[in-house]
């Protein structure tokens, strides 16, 4: 399995590099607005851009929600809302869009060598729904629906959801939760956060890797023929369905990992334990003969490899202290 | 007479194919003859045990390469003017000696699958009592000698792993102030885990040194800390790029807000 990664510097560098000098910026086509509710600012921007198929919408924000929706025009229709406090700060703080056929830019900047600016950019943003989008936040939930484009989405903090994603390639937290609900992949598809827990549902990819540190991971109608997921300290749960030649390799450290799986698909099974336990709903052949004492929630050996069925899912299975379970849906 | 030198020739000329017959790299030919001899010569095929063992072990440590941009980030230190004031203990050089020690548990793998121990080989024979024994037993590592080897070799990639890490480790407790404080404390408790990880696979070790899970923990919680702090030292790096230090007091600031 490869090493994990959380953060690449090239996806915190797009997101971080927005305080550098401004680009030649598309001029606004439309006025923003500014609303002074007491002491909060708020400033509407719209803009309507066009995006060739197959263009690729990139999105950096440093603090804020954002939304994307993918629609089915040709157009990138971007809504933000600034929010802050201070005046002088406020105007400060500029949205830059820029756009070329196949392209379009977001970017928000703020003002350097300046600190403690208490400025905030919500995005909503509909784009064709086959560009490819790359989003990436510091500070703010994305949510991200309907695009079948190729998709990356890293934040540094807050939650990721995506639904409804047909070419979802990584998306990335350090502090929040990641979801992903149907959703598919042509490559290598890459989920993680440090802290946060990772859920899958319905998601169907050629090889899924899977990362956390603290977090619990959990896979439910995950189609792939290889599957790596692991944690330090949270647990794993993966409901397949495995698949006939599939290889599925799932660790922990000190979380229990848990697959839930029907008799329908033979498995070749290698679990080990140093502290925990190991329990099979399916009853095992050893590969060294005879079969693995095992039954209905029956603690087996630290180390178990073997078979059940024609073995064609090979099942890698291990936890150094928690438990190792295999239970028949 | 010396009835055991035919033996011992035999030895000599067929413990160079050792290596390849355990990377399954001889044709029948040359295979055909040493598992013959294997068959009949005790320490031949204790050797060819213990390198097959010091392959396995070694497959368990990763090899590991730093990131470019931490690289980029230790040549920066390297280039950077000497400071009028004392340096930090941490110098670029001695990070980069700390990465490099990260290298070594490649090196140190790459040797061990690549030439195994230099071992001579030990005919069949009886056994016997007196100096003569002593001196093989000094120049020729037994059977557990051997496994205690690998012990070593994984002790030797453990430490340099730690090494490494204590490294990378300063450089963050020195420069995480560009963090936003959330971001830093959430990676902090992060890095406890799997110092948590690697405290009690040590254990394990130490209780059971043959248990290739705890080994396999350990590497893998090893290689996961390096990871983890090389991110943070590249979040850092980028944060300092232009004004990334105000940006991360921005992100600070809309926190609290």
């Amino acid at each position: 399995m490869k090493t994990c990664r959380f953060l690449t510097a090239f996806s915190i560098a797009g997101v971080v590099l927005l305080a550098g000098p401004a680009r030649a910026a598309v001029p606004a086509s439309a006025a923003p607005s500014i609303a002074d509710q007491g002491q909060q600012q708020t400033e509407k921007f719209s803009k309507t851009v066009p995006l060739a198929k197959g263009g690729t919408f990139d999105l950096s924000n440093i603090s804020g929600n954002i939304v994307i929706t993918g629609g089915s025009g040709d157009q990138v229709v971007i809504d933000a809302v600034k929010k802050g406090k201070n005046a002088d700060e406020f105007k400060d703080v500029t949205i830059e869009v820029t756009a070329t056929a196949n392209r379009v830019d977001v970017r928000t900047r703020y003002p350097e060598g300046r600190r403690n600016i208490s400025v905030s950019v919500d995005y909503t943003v509909t784009v064709p729904r086959s560009a490819a989008v790359n989003v990436k936040s510091i500070s703010g939930d994305e949510k991200l629906t309907g695009l079948d484009g190729e998709l990356h989405a890293n934040t540094i903090s807050g939650s990721l959801s995506v639904t409804a994603a047909s070419d979802v390639r990584s998306v990335k937290s350090i502090s929040g939760d990641v979801h992903l609900t149907t959703a598919k992949s042509s490559g290598t598809l890459t989920v993680g956060s440090i802290s946060g827990g990772v859920t899958l549902k319905d998601v169907k990819a050629g090889e899924i890797q899977i990362s956390s540190i603290s977090g619990d991971v959990k896979a439910e109608e995950v189609t792939s023929n290889r599957v790596s997921a692991k944690s330090i300290s949270g647990e794993i749960a993966f409901a397949g369905p495995l698949a006939k030649g599939g290889r599925y390799e799932l660790t922990s450290h000190s979380g229990d990992v848990n697959v839930y799986t029907s008799d329908k698909v033979g498995i070749e099974v290698s679990a080990s334990t140093f502290s925990g336990d190991i329990t099979s709903d399916l009853v095992l052949t050893s590969k060294f003969g005879g079969d693995t004492p095992a039954g209905r929630g029956r603690r087996m050996r630290q180390s178990v490899q073997g078979t059940f069925g024609d073995g064609s899912a090979v099942l890698q299975l291990s936890s150094f202290s928690g438990n190792i379970r295999i239970v028949k849906r | 007479m010396d009835t055991r030198r035919p033996t011992a020739l035999a030895c000599e000329r067929m413990a160079p194919l050792v290596d390849d017959l355990v990377d399954d790299r001889l044709d029948q030919a040359a295979r055909e003859p040493l598992e013959s001899h294997l068959a009949g010569c005790e320490s031949c095929r204790r050797m060819a045990d213990d390198l097959r063992e010091i392959r396995r072990s070694a497959r368990t440590l990763p090899t590991h390469a730093p990131r470019p941009e931490v690289w980029a980030r230790i040549a920066h230190q390297l280039a950077a003017p000497t400071p009028a004031s004392p340096r930090t203990f941490w110098t670029g050089a001695r990070v980069a000696l700390a990465m490099a020690a990260v290298m070594v548990v490649s090196v140190v793998t790459s040797v061990v699958v690549l030439r195994g121990p230099r071992l001579s080989p030990q005919p069949t024979r009886p056994a016997q009592t007196g100096p003569a024994q002593a001196t093989a037993a000094a120049v020729h590592p037994s059977g557990s000698d051997t496994v205690k080897d690998v012990g070593e070799y994984l002790r030797i990639a453990d430490a340099n792993y730690q090494q490494a890490i204590t490294g990378l480790e300063t450089i963050v407790a020195t420069e995480q102030a560009v963090l936003d404080p959330a971001v830093a404390a959430t990676l902090q408790k992060n890095m406890g885990i799997i110092d948590q990880a690697i405290r009690e696979s040590r254990t394990a070790i130490a209780s059971q040194p043959a248990s290739q899970l705890a080994q396999t923990s350990l590497f893998d919680a090893l290689r996961q800390k390096v990871a983890l702090l090389e991110d943070t030292i590249a979040l850092i790096n980028v944060m300092r790029k232009g004004d990334q230090a105000g940006a991360a007091r921005i992100i600070g600031g809309v926190i609290k807000s």
